[in-house]
């Protein structure tokens, strides 16, 4: 048995005929190719898979397509806009808040997410908003400098920014 | 000593914190890992592991499973023809294990592969594993070490009694005369926990053979030349058809600085089955069957004075090395490596050590970050704080005390390390000033809140560039191990620099350039890494074992400084001047004195290549502007310091850091935000090691935390912000000057910890940690223990 799931993933509409239990990850990744969302853990602890649905953080390896029907998707590759990084994107560029990468996608979904909620965190409301992702490269220092910088030089509007 | 140019004094590219160029693509999700590359026609595959920790196996029935209608192919040990790998650096007593790429009669661990299943994808190859039966007929699972090697104890290889497949002895200086002289002798059972590098990346293989009879392998590895010279070796395959592509590699800590066995059935099948196929390791799996590390139980002891001075060590490490040997570095990794490191930054030259490489029923432990010395420095560091508590001197005192002084280098420590330089006082007064350490010290533990403050200090000497010499030294007297590079200006002037390396998050792209563009005279911007890639390469071990900067920037140095030569040489023709008149400066080259007389490199490039009336004549400078070379540095040891300071509840045990300062001596940086990323990530995961993490057997051999909900990692709130501060005493025996600094915390961070924490205890007693991790169990025991001894 297969359903349709219809939603709108960084702006574009998408109607695919899926199985049922497609997790949403496995739908971003294997139908719509879009590789930037990744996998680390299968049990909704390490947060690579962060995406936001309708404007919130989600581990997107919990979620089911067919639970996003309806909904507006944003991803890693729905940050940027026309080759400008988005403001958290050049923060961790420039603090070295990454390292190998993988995580690297959903850290900046839950850091664009979590300055949407609050726009001018403390150090420890960063590190207690990212409590759901684990980086293994970093030791996190850079990652949150690279938070709190962006959250200084986002513009109000880009902090709405996320297309949602 | 090498006579090529020294990095010292220089300044354009070396020494700043440049943009790393492997970013933008990461940031914006369009990195590819092996997971997010898919080939037409490509299936899948899944394994079937062992549930069982030690049983024969006493049927396999594949009839259900291959009459499944989606099932292309099922291998066992018999359709590979029980190929295996053989760890076999002969040296010591060293009894080579074998590792097969499939289980045969007997499985040994819990995860090992039994059967790979290949279908068109991964959820239907999964459901094709579940119908594969298997019968067991369980043996006594060999879990602890010191049972395993007790006379008519179960063996987990018949051919290797005892279940010791490798020991050593060591011995130097007088070390019956320092026990006797001794003031004080502290003896400690130390066991280190048993954990895993974890990478957010899992492993991954893609293998794709073609009708030409050739085979492109991605894997998710730190060492693309290894694998595909061992593919060749063990798979019988011609060398020259093969090429592996290491893609974006999300981390491997060491882990991924070994060959699998899922690394050569993929081609194996691929081969077999005309198709492009894939596997990509879900975490349990991951937990289960990638490399693991730092298991060891080791009896140390301390001979010390009444003043601090440390007369002498004596160590017995024995190293829980599970199932196999892992290729190519072996079970011995761990206790034999690990006593190398024993002497640190002290002087003391009596020593007496033993390793044993013991066999269990577990997965394999083998390279991590910091492998083998996290262990052996632990147990050291506990006997000093042990003593420092009884003798009531401050460590920091015994540290200055037996420092190996900066007039006293080259240095031979007391397991034969050359160190080559260093100023172990000054990195030790910065660290101290940086985190306020007297002035706590000398403040009551107790706080207002009910908490103990602990204040731990901890120093360590990092044995770096992995080439043959410092391996020798570390205990791999068979291992040779180099790299090469190849450095090519472009005709339009640009730069390629094809590398041995791999970066997986150290930024070689980026700092791989800074030294070309140095040694060049050419801008940043104009220089291109090409690494991780067997066929745009240049033959490497790859990155590991904090050797990438000194080893790889040696190698382009070396090549490019032929290249600028060979420049030169055409600018002087053409420009009619001295080649030693000459200087290059960002892409520009220069008459010393005649600032007016300059070309641009671009032009210089362009005469080379195609201007055959105004280049020299062709038979005396061939047009080409490339050189490879190679580079296999002598030994350097890099040095640091790190202070922690906890608060600790004693009501419950739990630990929380309120501070962390790290100081380093890793030579000339190359990119000071690189060396600080390398500084803070080895703490992440050192205090992991020391405080949180364990994979947790059971008697049974069952691995009761096989997931990211049950294995306890640090996240941003465990650890607070990490100050960072450098000493630079550039070595003066590597080209550059430069020394390793990845693995530094990793040798060094936990030890501060166990001091902070016997610190903050010291209001019971003298009570220090003689377990990783320190967790509140550990914790709480050790204050019941004073309260018995009340």
């Amino acid at each position: 048995m297969s359903i349709t799931v219809s939603l709108q993933v960084n702006g574009r509409n998408v109607s695919e005929t899926l199985e049922p239990q497609t997790l949403l990850v496995d739908f971003l990744r294997n139908h719509l190719r879009l590789t930037g969302t990744h996998v680390g853990c299968d049990t909704s602890q390490c947060g690579a898979c962060v995406v936001h649905v309708d404007g919130l953080a989600v581990k997107s390896c919990t979620l089911l397509a067919a639970q996003a029907h309806g909904t507006q998707v944003t991803t890693i590759e729905g940050l940027e806009t026309e080759g400008r990084l988005h403001p958290v994107q050049e923060a961790f560029r420039s603090e070295h808040g990454l390292q190998c990468g993988f995580c690297t996608p959903g850290m900046i979904m839950s850091a664009v997410a979590l300055l949407r909620r609050n726009p001018t965190p403390t150090e420890a409301q960063v590190r207690e908003g990212l409590e759901g992702n684990i980086c293994r490269c970093t030791g996190y220092h850079n990652i949150v400098k690279a938070i709190l910088t962006a959250s200084t030089h986002m513009p109000a509007q880009s902090a709405q920014a996320s297309r949602s | 000593m090498s006579s090529v140019p020294r990095m010292k004094g220089a300044t354009k590219h070396i020494g700043i914190s440049r943009k790393r160029t492997e970013d933008p693509l990461i940031l914006m999700g369009k990195a590819k890992y092996v997971d997010d590359i898919s080939l037409p026609g490509q299936v899948e595959v899944a394994f079937l592991r062992s549930s069982h920790a030690h049983a024969d196996i006493t049927r396999v029935n594949l009839a259900k499973a291959k009459a499944h209608p989606d099932c292309i192919k099922i291998v066992t040990a018999a359709e590979m023809d029980g190929g295996s790998v053989t760890y076999s650096d002969h040296q010591g007593n060293l009894q080579p294990v074998a590792t097969p790429f499939f289980a045969g009669e007997k499985v040994r661990f819990v995860g090992e592969i039994i059967a790979a299943v290949v279908a068109p994808t991964r959820y239907i190859a999964e459901d094709i594993v579940d119908l594969i039966e298997v019968e067991y007929d369980p043996l006594p699972v060999i879990f602890d070490v010191e049972e395993a090697m007790k006379p008519g104890a179960e063996l987990v290889h018949e051919e290797i009694l005892g279940n010791v497949f490798f020991s050593n002895i060591f011995n130097k200086g007088d070390i019956n005369k320092a026990f006797r002289e001794a003031d004080l002798i502290v003896r400690e059972t130390i066991n280190t926990g048993r954990t895993s590098a974890a990478p957010m990346e899992t492993r991954g293989v893609i293998a794709h053979w073609e009708w030409d009879d050739t085979l492109t392998v991605w894997s998710s590895t730190q060492t693309p030349y290894p694998l595909r010279t061992n593919i060749a070796r063990f798979l019988h395959f011609p060398e020259q058809n093969i090429r592996v592509i290491a893609p974006q590699v999300g981390g491997g800590f060491g882990q991924k600085a070994h060959l699998f066995p899922e690394e050569f059935i993929l081609p194996w099948i691929s081969k077999d089955i005309r198709k492009p196929v894939k596997w990509i390791e879900d975490r349990r799996e991951h937990m289960l069957a990638a490399a693991q590390a730092k298991q060891q139980t080791l009896h140390i002891e301390l001979a010390i004075k009444k003043d601090g001075t440390i007369l002498g060590l004596k160590n017995k490490a024995i190293g829980d090395c599970g199932a196999y040997s892992m290729f190519p570095w072996g079970g011995i990794i761990e206790p034999a490596v690990g006593n190398t490191g024993l002497p640190g930054a002290f002087n003391f030259q009596n020593i007496q050590y033993e390793s044993f490489a013991v066999l269990t029923n577990k997965m394999c432990t083998s390279a991590y970050r910091g492998v083998g010395w996290s262990a052996a420095v632990f147990a050291r560091e506990m006997a000093v704080t042990k003593a420092a508590l009884l003798l009531k001197i401050d460590i920091a005192d015994i540290y200055y005390r037996n420092f190996i002084k900066k007039d006293e280098f080259p240095f031979l420590s007391a397991t034969n390390q050359t160190y080559d330089s260093g100023d172990y006082h000054q990195v030790l007064d910065k660290c101290l000033e940086m985190s306020d350490y007297r002035k706590l010290k000398a403040q009551p533990r107790l706080l207002k809140n009910g908490r103990l403050r602990g204040i731990g200090i901890s120093f360590f000497v990092e044995p770096t560039a992995w080439g043959s010499r410092v391996a020798e030294e570390s205990g791999y007297r068979g291992i040779t191990t180099h790299d090469s590079a190849t450095v090519e200006m472009d005709p339009t002037g640009t730069v390629t620099v094809k590398s041995g390396q791999f970066g997986h998050g150290q930024g070689t792209k980026t700092t791989m350039a800074q030294v070309a563009a140095e040694t060049l005279g050419v801008r940043f911007e104009d220089v291109r890494v090409l690494e991780g890639d067997t066929a745009t390469g240049s033959y490497g071990m790859g990155t590991f074992a904090s050797r990438s900067g000194v080893i790889g920037g040696g190698t382009v140095i070396r090549a490019a400084t032929d290249v600028r030569n060979k420049l030169l040489k055409i600018a002087a023709h053409v420009m009619e001047a001295n080649a030693a008149d000459l200087i290059i400066d960002e892409g520009v080259v220069y008459v010393k004195g005649s600032p007016d007389r300059h070309m641009t490199v671009r032009e210089l490039a362009h005469i080379t290549y195609f201007d055959r009336f105004r280049r020299p004549n062709t038979d005396e400078v061939e047009p080409i502007l490339s050189s490879k070379r190679h580079y296999d540095p002598p030994e350097t040891y890099a040095n640091g310091s790190h202070c922690v300071v906890i608060e600790l509840d004693p009501q419950t045990g739990k630990i929380d850091i309120t501070r962390i300062v790290a100081v380093e001596d890793c030579g000339v940086m190359i990119n000071p935000q690189i060396v600080e990323g390398q500084m803070r990530g080895g703490i992440g995961q050192g205090i992991g090691m020391a405080l949180l993490e364990s994979l947790e057997y059971d008697k049974n051999g069952q691995l009761n935390n096989a997931s990211f909900m049950d294995f306890l990692m640090p996240n941003a709130c465990t650890l607070p912000d990490i100050d960072c501060a450098h000493i630079v005493t550039p070595s003066p025996v590597t080209d550059g000057g430069f020394k390793g600094c990845g693995e530094a915390a990793m040798l060094s961070v936990h030890c501060a910890f166990g001091n902070a924490v016997a610190d903050a205890l010291s209001v019971y007693g003298v009570l220090v940690p003689t377990s990783t991790p320190i967790g509140p169990q550990q914790v709480m025991n050790l204050i019941g223990s004073a309260n018995e001894q009340r």
